[in-house]
C-alpha cells in the first residue's frame, strides 16, 4: 500500500532508461536518503562538508528529517576514556590520567583539557577526539581588574593563575571564548577570549 | 522440509510458505521477469508485506522503479541473505565476506551504487540499504567538499550566496 508498486500498470510499455538524460545522479540525492547518510556521519566536520557539496545536498543537510542528533556531547569517564554520541564509541586517551580533567566540550567537537604541573603554557588545551587535532591555549591572561588577582601581582602584567571553567570555540574565525576564574575556589568568574596561535594571552573582561 | 506424509493441501501450502520454497516473479521496468524464491523475495519488506497481505504471488510483482541491471544485482543480495543459513560462525563469516565483496564492487561504480541504494530504499531491503548508505557515508568521511564532488561526479552549483552562508554557519558552529 502506498509504496508505488500498485501505482504502475504492470503492462505498461517498458520505460527505457535513457542513460544520457540521467546524468545528474548524486546531485539529485533525495532529502530523506541524504538524512540517512547524515545519520551515519557522527563527525561535525563531515556534516558541514556534506552541506557544502552542492545545492541539493545543502538543502538536504539543512532540512533533513529526522533532526540530526548533535555531534556531541562526549561523556567523560574520568578513567581516561571518553564516549562519543551517537556513534557510541568509547575512546581512550593515553595522555589522560586522573589529574587531567575534561573541563567541557563544544558543539564543534572540541574537548577542553586541563593538565596540572606542566607549566602555564601547556596547561589548558583543546583536543578534537575525532581528528586528534590539538590546540594549545594561551597560558597567561590579561585582567583589567587587579583587585581580582592574587596579592603582590605586578599591576599591568598578565597572570598565569587562572582556571578555565567553560569554553566555546567559534569555528572558522578561530576565536575562543571562555569562562575563567583566578583561583580554584573562586566562583566569581569572568569571560575571557583569545585567538589561539595569534593572541599571546587571554583578554578578560571585568 | 517434507516431514509429514499425505499432508492436507492447506498444511502443505503453509509449510511451503514457511520454508519459503514458493517461487515469486519480480519484473523490472524493462519488462524482464526474474523468478526468485519466496525466502529471497522476503528480504524486501515491501514485497513481504504484499505477500503476507494475501496473495498476488501468482501474478508476480512489477517493479516500475527498478531497471533490469539493478534488479539482478539486488536479487543477488537477496538470494545470498534469503536462501542461505546464518547460524554457525562459518556461515555468518561467509555472509559477511559476501557483503564485503558485494559493496566493494558497488563502491567502484558510484552510478550503480546510486541505483542499488534507490532500489534498496524503495523495496525496503534493510540490510542492503544499511550496506549502501554506510558505503556512501564512508566515501564522504574525511573528504573535502571538492573531493566528495569528484568521488560522486557532482557538479559545483553553489551560488556566491550559498558560499557566504556556509562560511557564516561554519563560524557559528
Amino acid at each position: 500500500m502506498g509504496i508505488g508498486l500498485s501505482k504502475a500498470t504492470p503492462t505498461a510499455a517498458p520505460a527505457a532508461p535513457p542513460p544520457a538524460s540521467r546524468q545528474p545522479l548524486w546531485s539529485d540525492l533525495p532529502t530523506d536518503l541524504a538524512g540517512v547518510v547524515l545519520l551515519r556521519l557522527p563527525s561535525h566536520a563531515d556534516r558541514v562538508r556534506f552541506g557544502s557539496v552542492c545545492r541539493q545536498w545543502r538543502h538536504a543537510a539543512t532540512t533533513a528529517p529526522p533532526p540530526l542528533p548533535p555531534a556531541l556531547p562526549w561523556l567523560n569517564f574520568h578513567d581516561g576514556t571518553l564516549q562519543s554520541f551517537p556513534g557510541g564509541e568509547r575512546r581512550r586517551f593515553s595522555s589522560l590520567n586522573r589529574h587531567t580533567i575534561c573541563a567541557g566540550s563544544t558543539a564543534a567537537g572540541w574537548l577542553l583539557f586541563r593538565r596540572p604541573g606542566h607549566g602555564p603554557r601547556r596547561r589548558h588545551y583543546l583536543k578534537n577526539p575525532l581528528t586528534g587535532e590539538v590546540v594549545r591555549l594561551p597560558g597567561h591572561c590579561h585582567c583589567d581588574d587587579p583587585s581580582r588577582l592574587r596579592r603582590h601581582h605586578p599591576p599591568g602584567s598578565p597572570t598565569a593563575y587562572f582556571y578555565i571553567r567553560k569554553v566555546i570555540v567559534c569555528g572558522g574565525g578561530g576565536l575562543v571564548v571562555a569562562r575563567i576564574s583566578y583561583s580554584h575556589d573562586n566562583a566569581d568568574d569572568v569571560v575571557a577570549c583569545c585567538r589561539p596561535g595569534t593572541s599571546p594571552s587571554w583578554s578578560a573582561g571585568p | 522440509m517434507a516431514t509429514g506424509s499425505g499432508a492436507a493441501a492447506a498444511a502443505a501450502d503453509a509449510e511451503e510458505k514457511e520454508s519459503g520454497s514458493r517461487m515469486i516473479t519480480l519484473t523490472s521496468n524493462e519488462g524482464k521477469a526474474f523468478v526468485v524464491t519466496e525466502a529471497s523475495a522476503r528480504q524486501s519488506a515491501t514485497i513481504r508485506s504484499m505477500v503476507d497481505d494475501g496473495g498476488c504471488v501468482d501474478k508476480g510483482f512489477p517493479l516500475p522503479n527498478v531497471d533490469s541491471k539493478t534488479l539482478a544485482r539486488v536479487i543477488q543480495y537477496c538470494d545470498e541473505h534469503g536462501n542461505k543459513e546464518a547460524h554457525t560462525v562459518d556461515e555468518r563469516a561467509a555472509l559477511a565476506k559476501f557483503d564485503k565483496d558485494f559493496i566493494a564492487e558497488l563502491d567502484a561504480d558510484k552510478a550503480f551504487l546510486y541505483d542499488v541504494t534507490m532500489a534498496a530504499n524503495y523495496l525496503h531491503i534493510q540490510g542492503l540499504f544499511a550496506l549502501t548508505t554506510q558505503c556512501i557515508a564512508d566515501t564522504i568521511k574525511g573528504k573535502t567538499p571538492e573531493e566528495i564532488r569528484t568521488a560522486f561526479g557532482i557538479e559545483y552549483d553553489l551560488t556566491a550566496q550559498d558560499e557566504e552562508e556556509i562560511k557564516e554557519e561554519d563560524t557559528h558552529a
